[in-house]
């Protein structure tokens, strides 16, 4: 049966009792592009998301908190400081083209997790958490780890929406990089890479390498993370980390790239963000 | 479902499906000059201004612009009155078979609506999403240099 309804409440409780009735078969519409093209029309009623108060940003406990509906291009112009902003406004402003960044959602980015999505990689290295609501339920906090295990698709339970992503603000002595690696400027990602580092007596503090795109979820590289950690950032141990981080990746190969030419890229697109996400660490301590 | 939709300045009640897309509508209603190309957000083609933003009309649901402002290339200029923008085109002879075109100067518009110091890059990325199979682009971005100079007083 074809969609009947398409509304936009103002309230986000409204929302979620739309959601939550499993007789209206509702489904929430975000920036639309993925359900545009996915075969996930089949709902009846279309709930948009977009005027309930889910594309608000504010600064929590030292943390940033962005609504679900917020768009790339929203995001882009966000006054995001730090490490942080670097990050998120390096991967909002190189997604797909400037229509579709000014449709694709953070929510939709994540909850879709198509193998290319970017933001998933980058809240990956942000060690980002996500609100979870339902209609006269208690808000749940998820780790982003956890979304990624699980495709969200199947973890979130029924009538559940994603609204919020937390964000740790890094300040001084943080430095990030977000990378991807396509064969034109408005391609899927084919390998990114985001990787947050912090310095301290110009030793590597704390750091975070999350790759995408070359596997089929988003995936932390804990052994590369290990190489570099607690060691002054070198060309020779950065170079380490790297391939320390390909060879514990599980990567898949496709039509378009195959494995081996991945894994290359892979490796280069890892030592380039670590290398940059060091000088500006270094920069941001100046 | 009807949906009330503001288009080129003027309120219009459009009447949809609940899933119906804004590109077919738009070309049912009269407005041939939003293309139909790919319709499935890649060429730009279909390119109109939602509240001023770049937008792909095909993949977007008439829904989602309820309440909301669209600008086609209908709404921009005449043939006796063109935009500035579509005068830049013509000069800077950035028209070959024309499809893309309408799609180009709303993006453009989009830009330089909201900065008109822009660089061969700020154009460039803002234009990311629509194609040209003919121009190769160069004499485009030329047009919407040409545009963003005489919107700045410039010439």
């Amino acid at each position: 049966m074809p969609a009947q309804e398409f509304v936009r409440p103002k309230e986000l409780e409204e929302v979620l009792a739309l959601l939550a009735d499993p007789e209206q078969k509702a489904i929430p519409v975000a920036g639309g592009s993925a359900l545009v093209r996915g075969s996930r029309r089949k709902a009846e009623i279309f709930v948009d998301i977009k005027d309930c108060g889910l594309n608000s940003l504010r600064q929590q406990d030292e943390q940033f908190v962005l609504g679900a509906a917020l768009s790339c291009s929203d995001i882009v112009r966000a006054p995001l400081p730090g490490a942080t902003g670097d990050l998120l406004h390096e991967l909002a402003d190189s997604v797909a083209t400037q229509p579709l960044r000014n449709a694709i959602t953070l929510g939709g980015n994540i909850v879709n997790m198509v193998s290319w999505a970017d933001f998933p990689v980058a809240l990956l290295a942000l060690d980002a958490n996500v609100s979870i609501a339902r209609h006269a339920q208690q808000n749940e906090i998820w780790p982003m780890q956890r979304l990624v295990e699980e495709h969200p698709l199947k973890a979130l339970p029924a009538g559940a929406l994603l609204t919020h992503v937390w964000v740790p603000q890094h300040d001084a002595g943080w430095g990030a990089n977000y990378r991807r690696f396509r064969q034109s400027e408005v391609d899927y990602s084919l390998a990114s890479v985001a990787t947050l580092i912090e310095l301290k007596n110009n030793k590597i503090n704390n750091i975070s390498i999350a790759v995408g795109a070359v596997t089929p979820r988003p995936q932390r590289c804990t052994q590369a993370e290990k190489v570099l950690l607690g060691h002054a950032a070198s060309a020779n141990n950065m170079a380490q980390a790297a391939a320390a981080a390909v060879d514990e990746v599980r990567i898949v190969a496709n039509m378009r790239m195959e494995e081996s030419m991945r894994r290359r890229v892979l490796q280069v697109e890892i030592r380039r963000a670590i290398e940059t996400a060091v000088q500006r660490a270094k920069a941001s301590q100046a | 479902m009807k949906f009330d939709v503001t288009i080129n300045g003027q309120v219009q009640q459009l009447e949809a499906e609940a899933d119906a897309i804004l590109l077919d509508i738009l070309r049912d209603a009269g407005y041939k000059g939003v293309k139909y190309g790919c319709h499935e957000g890649v060429c730009g083609s279909c390119t109109v201004l939602v509240d001023g933003k770049a937008t792909y009309a095909c993949m977007t649901f008439v829904g989602q612009v309820a309440g909301h402002e669209i600008t086609t290339i209908e709404g921009l200029g005449t043939i006796d009155a063109p935009h500035v923008l579509q005068e830049s085109m013509v000069e800077a002879a950035a028209v070959q078979c024309g499809f893309c075109t309408p799609g180009m100067i709303l993006s453009a518009k989009a830009l330089l609506d909201e900065k008109t110091d822009v660089s061969r890059d700020d154009i460039a990325h803002a234009l990311d999403g629509n194609l040209c199979r003919c121009t190769g682009y160069t004499k485009i971005f030329d047009g919407v240099e040409i545009a963003a100079r005489k919107m700045r007083g410039e010439s």
